[in-house]
């Protein structure tokens, strides 16, 4: 079984994306149970969903320790479900920054090398996506979190091969984005590859 | 993604990746309802949602009821002519409807009809995280808890059929990780609803009163003998494992943990798994407790099955060892799968490693905060300004406003329940004489259960001013029309709380916009030299709403920018309305707004003292 943690702040997308990981894992033949939050956790504050799939999947439920890997599509957050990650699993993290509105003086947003220090007790596995980037250069700032799918694509292709990610955006996109998504696919597959 | 072309024209056998109360939805047109009601609250409210949006395909009368308790008599009088019915809620939902459920269960239900009772352990969304399952036993009526989509859906249909058997009010007791999780689910063949039904008078049955009530309560405790039968003998309730000495019982989500668990931890432990939960299976439960030395209850918030079982245990003397709450699993928030792992492993001397956990509490906290040019922003910093913390007791409601309550607003010194803001205002009106209570209400909350408060406050001389926050719409739980704006399917009708108001008795309304906010400000002033029952209906579309119906008609939204010269950096944007547009990365640094994210509301525009806030951050699409 492979558990998938995706986190983010309310607002970003994070339902969509958990539904194309699922979905993608669907047809590629794995009994699948994800779980969302709605309802107030929405309006800006931290999110997460969780995605399992395998030949078995009893609950939607993941320990802390328990996530295979952890997608985030901001920094901070990251940092703040570090615990979920399992020892040597791996982590895609988006390079986007939200600043809490909620943050003192006493408490400084956290940088890159920081999230990195953090998640470093549980693995060395770690990608940070400038999914903001790759989503401009496509010239779709909406296909951002679509980059990041592709990224963790690239590294679940032994149990979902890619072309059922793409299936996905083919079947359940409206027609005038899917080029777009499809791309952002891609670029992130690349620079899965780049780094590996 | 279109879920509700799944959920109406899905083949049967088609399999789909559906979430809980897709899955519902599904489940109710497999059952065949004809009649759907309900409030929207969370986790329950794409149920609904999906019912009233499909309506028009699939014949289903459906509706967003006023509130909970006019859901479940809309569906009871529909049920007492025949017809296959349903009322979905929240947990809290239930409580208001309450009254009808506990005559209903009296009476019986000859179409049929399945209450959804949402629970949401931990409260992610909700003033509470009651256990519903109590209601089942409190009012006599029977219950199902699915553990996954797939039982939701099944479950219904299933629900349905003993419902209509026994022609009694069926709860489908459900909770946030059921409702809101995605799993495969097969789909059944659909069953086109009857939606023509016939009622046969009876008063000794559906008129009660005190002599009917007296024969109809020793009825009721009849059926319940026939559907603990039912429920003996139902394969919702059964037990997997080989033969292992210890052993489980669980109903819920939480059976789907001790599932995995016993998996992951590789025991051999038995485990009875419970979905018809009232009336309990207590033959099946018996022979369970006599097969093993120790049985662990599994459940999620109250010990429901731990006392019942435990009483089981103790009548037939089984000596078994019975285990629950005490044993770590919380009787508070949500159950998770570790907490079941642990359980498990402590009851069977198992030590388990665990990775420890990453100290993250360094890290800046993340709270909700209003959208940007939400009007809830603008209404509440005038309340404020006008009627001044010091002198002024703000009692608060269920809806987006009640993120107003914490600093920097600081708008809401107490909330109770939906409605609850009027009556409570009104009691702290009584104790409390040198102040002023001001009770805020959105419009939803206010057709929901404000009015009656209302007219209490007339007709009984409170001093009371009531503030509507009227955003066109239910926001919280998705968007949901209310009747300021009309109802599902583009009926206008419109109905105004300035009228309803006035209707009441109350002296002074006022209807003001919050973005024109010298005016508003100038309208408060003078409401607040008024006594008695005063109210102000402070109008202006919810900001997601609006920017997603500008984009559709293709007006641009044009952000602000702050003028760098005439910015003092006096920081008074930044700490006293907290919009999530307005950037502000140390003290030392002055503010900038995001343009991606204003909306060009303009309150800031309005509270700036050096007038640095200008428009045209650049327009956008």
């Amino acid at each position: 079984m492979t558990s998938i943690k995706v986190v983010g702040v309310g607002g970003q997308g994070i339902l969509t994306t958990s539904q194309v990981i699922g979905l993608a894992a669907m047809k590629a033949g794995h009994r699948v149970m994800t779980s969302e939050i709605h309802g107030l956790a929405q309006r800006g504050g931290a999110v997460d969903s969780n995605i399992k799939y395998g030949q078995v999947v009893r609950s939607s439920g993941i320990d802390k320790g328990g996530a295979d890997l952890l997608l985030s599509l901001e920094l901070l957050e990251a940092a703040r479900n570090a615990s979920f990650l399992k020892p040597r699993g791996c982590a895609v993290i988006s390079t986007t920054t939200i600043r809490p509105k909620s943050i003192n003086e006493a408490q400084a947003y956290p940088s890159q090398a920081e999230v990195r220090q953090i998640l470093s007790s549980r693995t060395e596995v770690i990608c940070f996506v400038n999914a903001a980037g790759e989503a401009e250069r496509i010239g779709e700032p909406r296909v951002e979190n679509l980059v990041l799918v592709g990224s963790i694509s690239a590294l679940l292709s032994k149990s979902i091969p890619e072309r059922f990610f793409d299936g996905v955006v083919r079947d359940f996109f409206p027609p005038r984005s899917v080029d777009a998504n499809l791309k952002a696919l891609e670029a992130g597959r690349k620079i899965i590859q780049a780094s590996a | 993604m279109k879920f509700e072309d799944i959920i109406v024209a899905g083949k049967p056998g088609e399999k789909h990746l559906l979430l809980g109360n897709e899955a519902i939805a599904r489940g109710a047109l497999e059952a065949g309802v004809a009649v759907c009601t309900g409030y929207p609250g969370t986790p329950a409210s794409e149920a609904l949602d999906l019912m009233v949006s499909s309506s028009g395909r699939t014949g289903v009368y459906a509706e967003y009821s006023m509130n909970e308790i006019v859901a479940l008599e809309i569906a009871g009088g529909a049920s007492y002519s025949g017809l296959r019915s349903m009322a979905v809620m929240k947990h809290v939902g239930l409580n208001v409807a309450a009254d009808a459920l506990f005559t209903l269960a009296y009476s019986g239900t000859p179409g049929g009809l399945i209450i959804l009772t949402a629970d949401d352990p931990s409260a992610y969304s909700s003033q509470n995280e009651q256990d519903n399952r109590y209601y089942a036993l409190h009012a006599s009526v029977p219950m199902l808890e699915p553990s996954t989509p797939q039982e939701a859906k099944d479950m219904l249909v299933a629900g349905m059929e003993i419902s209509r058997r026994h022609e009694i009010p069926l709860l489908l007791r459900t909770s946030t990780r059921v409702n809101h999780s995605r799993g495969i689910v097969e789909l059944g063949e659909t069953r086109p609803p009857k939606l023509s039904g016939t009622f046969s008078p009876n008063v000794q049955r559906f008129v009660a009163i005190p002599s009917t009530a007296r024969v109809r309560h020793p009825v009721l405790l009849r059926q319940l003998e026939e559907l603990e039968k039912e429920s003996e003998g139902s394969e919702l309730n059964y037990s997997v494992g080989a033969g292992g000495k210890g052993g489980v019982i669980t109903s819920g989500v939480a059976a789907s943990y001790t599932l995995e668990a016993v998996d992951e931890l590789g025991v051999a432990v038995d485990v009875l798994k419970l979905g018809f939960t009232y009336p309990l299976p207590r033959k099946k439960i018996e022979d369970f407790l006599l097969a093993h030395g120790k049985v662990l209850i599994v459940e999620e918030l109250e010990p429901y099955l731990e006392n019942a079982v435990k009483a089981i245990a103790h009548e037939v003397h089984a000596g078994t060892e019975v285990l629950g709450k005490d044993l770590g699993i919380p009787r508070s928030g949500e159950l998770g799968l570790p907490f079941v792992k642990r359980s498990i492993a402590t009851a069977l001397g198992l030590k388990l490693e665990e990775p420890r956990d990453i100290d993250t509490s360094q890290l800046p906290g993340r709270v909700p905060l209003f959208c940007a040019g939400c009007p809830h922003r603008a209404s509440l910093y005038l309340l404020k300004k006008v009627f001044h913390v010091k002198d002024t007791i703000f009692s608060t409601d269920i809806g987006c406003y009640a993120l107003g309550a914490p600093p920097p607003l600081s708008v809401g010194d107490a909330l109770v329940c939906m409605g609850g803001s009027v009556g409570v205002g009104m009691g702290m009106g009584v104790a409390n004489r040198s102040k002023r209570v001001v009770s805020v209400i959105g419009d939803s909350t206010f057709f929901h259960a404000g009015i009656p408060g209302i007219i209490n406050a007339v007709f009984n001389g409170h001093q009371l001013t009531v503030a509507v926050l009227d955003n066109g719409t239910t926001a919280m739980t998705g968007f949901q029309p209310s009747p300021t704006t009309g109802a599902a399917g583009g009926r206008a009708v419109t109905i105004l709380p300035e009228n309803i108001c006035r209707a009441s008795g109350v002296s002074r309304v006022e209807v003001l916009d919050p973005f024109r906010v010298r005016e508003a400000e100038e309208a408060l002033r003078q409401l607040k030299e008024e006594r008695g029952v005063v109210a102000v209906v402070l109008r202006a579309p919810c900001a997601l709403e609006e920017v997603r119906r500008k984009r559709r008609a293709g007006e641009s939204v044009v952000p602000y920018r702050i003028d760098d010269e005439r910015c003092t950096n006096c920081r008074v944007c930044v700490k006293v309305i907290d919009c999530p547009a307005i950037v502000s990365l140390s003290e030392e640094e002055k503010p900038t707004i995001n343009r991606e994210t204003c909306v060009g509301c303009a309150l800031c525009l309005n509270i700036c003292p050096y007038d640095a806030i200008r428009p045209g951050g650049g327009m956008k699409a």
